[in-house]
């Protein structure tokens, strides 16, 4: 019985069943996205995938060994397989990725408390690379002043502490530190606050308020007053008075400021760069705005691995269909 | 679009239209189906190269462009390949098909958005709509297959293939696998530069594995397990219809994707 059930999972046959499971049960998770759910449970996403992969592998490696290659692509092509498994095991355990924002102007360290998500949970002082750098320059550009990205560019100078060495970052490139790859992943604007009470300042500096693009509301609490703001970066004036943001650029920009104090609206209205508000025994002053850049920080060993693998995929179907002559076993 | 974009759009359209009719007619010989394919292909061609040398780069972005693309790519097999037009009822249906379908698309020229100003975005694209192309003719052979056992349900043995048919059956196959798995290699490793990780579990992603898999059962089956023609036949049709569903249908689909470049609505003109 043992041997039987051993026989047919180490079997030819096994594979091309295994191969009709996997896309079963693809379409069966295909369905459930188009009705919009998911499983009640994250484990029954994966177990299925852990266990379809497990007799995968057992039934290639079994397949690989005792069967006949005729074809030394065919051959290849299987052990690029386990060569990619081989990649996506050693990127579950090395793996590092992060998100950071920087402000133009300011530096990057690579400590943990100025990630906004990092993947390495307790194990950061381990997985995380030592990258540091300073953003001098963010240029992003606009195609018919809408929020349509034709170009995103942040000049960088590294290590932060020296600033030797000068690179420059994009959504798709970046600078490389050792085996870390740093590359754009956003774009924000925010506005330069200085909010003091009775001469003491609470906060200076360019506050992370999501308001790009301009016409977004984000807001947050001071003590018993909500603060809310929308940015306006390009103003338009209309007739009546209404300020509209007309593109992406940033011209003069204006902030519009609602306060509340317990629930009731102390303060509605747009101010210019250099404004100040009073409200209770608070000041605050709105500056001016400051771009940043989300940007991903990405080390992972195991993908050079997964490349390889691709690289022999390529290889084997190349072989398989450019040499089906040779023989690899008689 | 411009005049002449319009009009050489508009005219690979006619000039399909003539063929279909004429291959409906039986009135079509080689000849005249090898000029009216070479024809449209030149036709649909001038219109690609306008619009890239107007917006500065190739079709890749939004319906519009990739029907352009599939379009050329389905001709330039049609007419290298299928030079007799064994398949030219399917393929020039789909080629009228495709540009009419592409009519009710966003035509504004607009230029590439950053995520998609890569050269391996280019070769991605190229090598999608190659095998795409490939694959077509290989799903028409295997629903010639498929008919012609129909038709024969009562022999004992099927009509001879032609060699084309046992081509697309087989190698032409193992080729279009060839092309899809260079494409997906493309586009993993541009998804680590753009993502920081060669998979994201993007839709497009996992929609891929499933075609991927279809085909790679339909020629296991063949390779290894002696499946006769019609078997893999169907294996292959239900694979190209998924690679249909899944990748034409992904702008329907009510979830979220990287790879949908129509600007403006999701859904066109439900």
């Amino acid at each position: 019985m043992q041997n039987k059930v051993l026989g047919r999972i180490f079997s030819r046959a096994f594979s091309l069943t295994l191969l009709k499971i996997a896309v079963g049960y693809l379409f069966f998770l295909t369905f459930l996205r188009v009705i919009n759910t998911t499983p009640p449970a994250f484990y029954m996403l994966w177990l299925p995938v852990v266990i379809w992969t497990g007799f995968f592998f057992l039934n290639l490696c079994a397949s690989l060994l005792k069967d006949k290659y005729l074809f030394k692509g065919n051959l290849i092509f299987h052990l690029a397989l386990i060569i990619i498994g081989l990649g996506v095991l050693i990127s579950s355990f090395s793996r590092f990725s992060g998100e950071a924002v920087v402000v133009e102007g300011e530096s990057f360290f690579g400590e943990e408390s100025e990630y906004v998500t990092h993947s390495a949970g307790k194990k950061f002082s381990s997985l995380a690379p030592n990258v540091s750098f300073k953003v001098q320059k963010i240029t992003p550009t606009f195609w018919d002043e809408k929020l349509y990205f034709t170009g995103l560019e942040a000049e960088v100078a590294y290590p932060a502490v020296t600033l030797a060495k000068e690179g420059k970052l994009w959504l798709n490139d970046g600078v490389k530190f050792g085996q870390a790859r740093v590359k754009l992943n956003g774009y924000f604007v925010y506005p330069e606050l200085t909010i003091e009470q009775r001469g003491e300042t609470l906060i200076k500096g360019p506050l992370r308020l999501n308001l790009f693009p301009p016409g977004l509301e984000d807001n947050f609490n001071l003590g018993s007053y909500g603060l809310s703001f929308t940015l306006i970066t390009d103003p338009f004036y209309g007739e009546e008075g209404e300020v509209e943001n007309i593109s992406m650029n940033i011209t003069k920009p204006v902030l519009k400021v609602r306060i509340e104090w317990f629930g009731n609206i102390v303060y509605d209205r747009i101010i210019k760069v250099d404004e100040v508000i009073r409200f209770g025994d608070k000041t605050l002053v709105f500056t001016g705005v400051k771009k940043a850049v989300s940007v991903k920080i990405v080390r992972d060993p195991g993908e050079v691995v997964v490349f390889i693998g691709f690289i022999l995929l390529l290889i084997g179907l190349a072989l398989r269909l450019l040499m089906p002559s040779v023989r690899e076993r008689k | 679009m411009s005049f002449f974009e319009n009009l050489t759009y508009l005219a690979t359209l006619g000039s399909s239209v003539l063929l279909l009719m004429l291959v409906f007619a039986r009135r079509e010989s080689v000849l005249t189906y090898r000029v009216l394919t070479a024809t449209s292909l030149i036709l649909i061609s001038i219109s690609i190269g306008l619009r890239w040398l107007s917006v500065g780069h190739p079709p890749i972005l939004g319906t519009f462009e990739e029907v352009l693309a599939a379009t050329a790519s389905l001709l330039l097999f049609a007419f290298f390949l299928d030079k007799k037009g064994e398949f030219s009822r399917l393929s020039i249906s789909a080629v009228i098909l495709l540009l009419t379908y592409g009519l009710f698309f966003d035509q504004l020229k607009r230029p590439l958005v950053i995520s998609e100003l890569s050269l391996w975005v280019d070769f991605h694209v190229l090598f999608a709509w190659l095998c795409f192309g490939l694959y077509f003719f290989v799903f028409s052979a295997a629903v010639s297959t498929v008919l012609a056992k129909k038709a024969n349900a009562n022999q004992e043995t099927y009509p001879t293939t032609t060699s084309l048919t046992k081509w697309l059956l087989g190698k032409g196959l193992l080729y279009g696998f060839f092309l899809q798995t260079i494409f997906f290699v493309i586009g993993a490793y541009y998804s680590s530069k753009l993502h920081g990780a060669w998979w994201v579990w993007d839709s497009v992603e996992y929609l891929f594995v499933i075609s991927w898999l279809l085909y790679s059962v339909a020629i296991h089956g063949k390779l290894f397990f002696g499946w006769n023609e019609s078997r893999t036949s169907w294996w292959i049709i239900g694979a190209f219809f998924s690679l249909l569903i899944l990748y034409w249908g992904l702008i329907y689909f009510p979830w979220g994707t990287y790879h949908i470049f129509d600007m403006s609505i999701k859904v066109h003109f439900l």
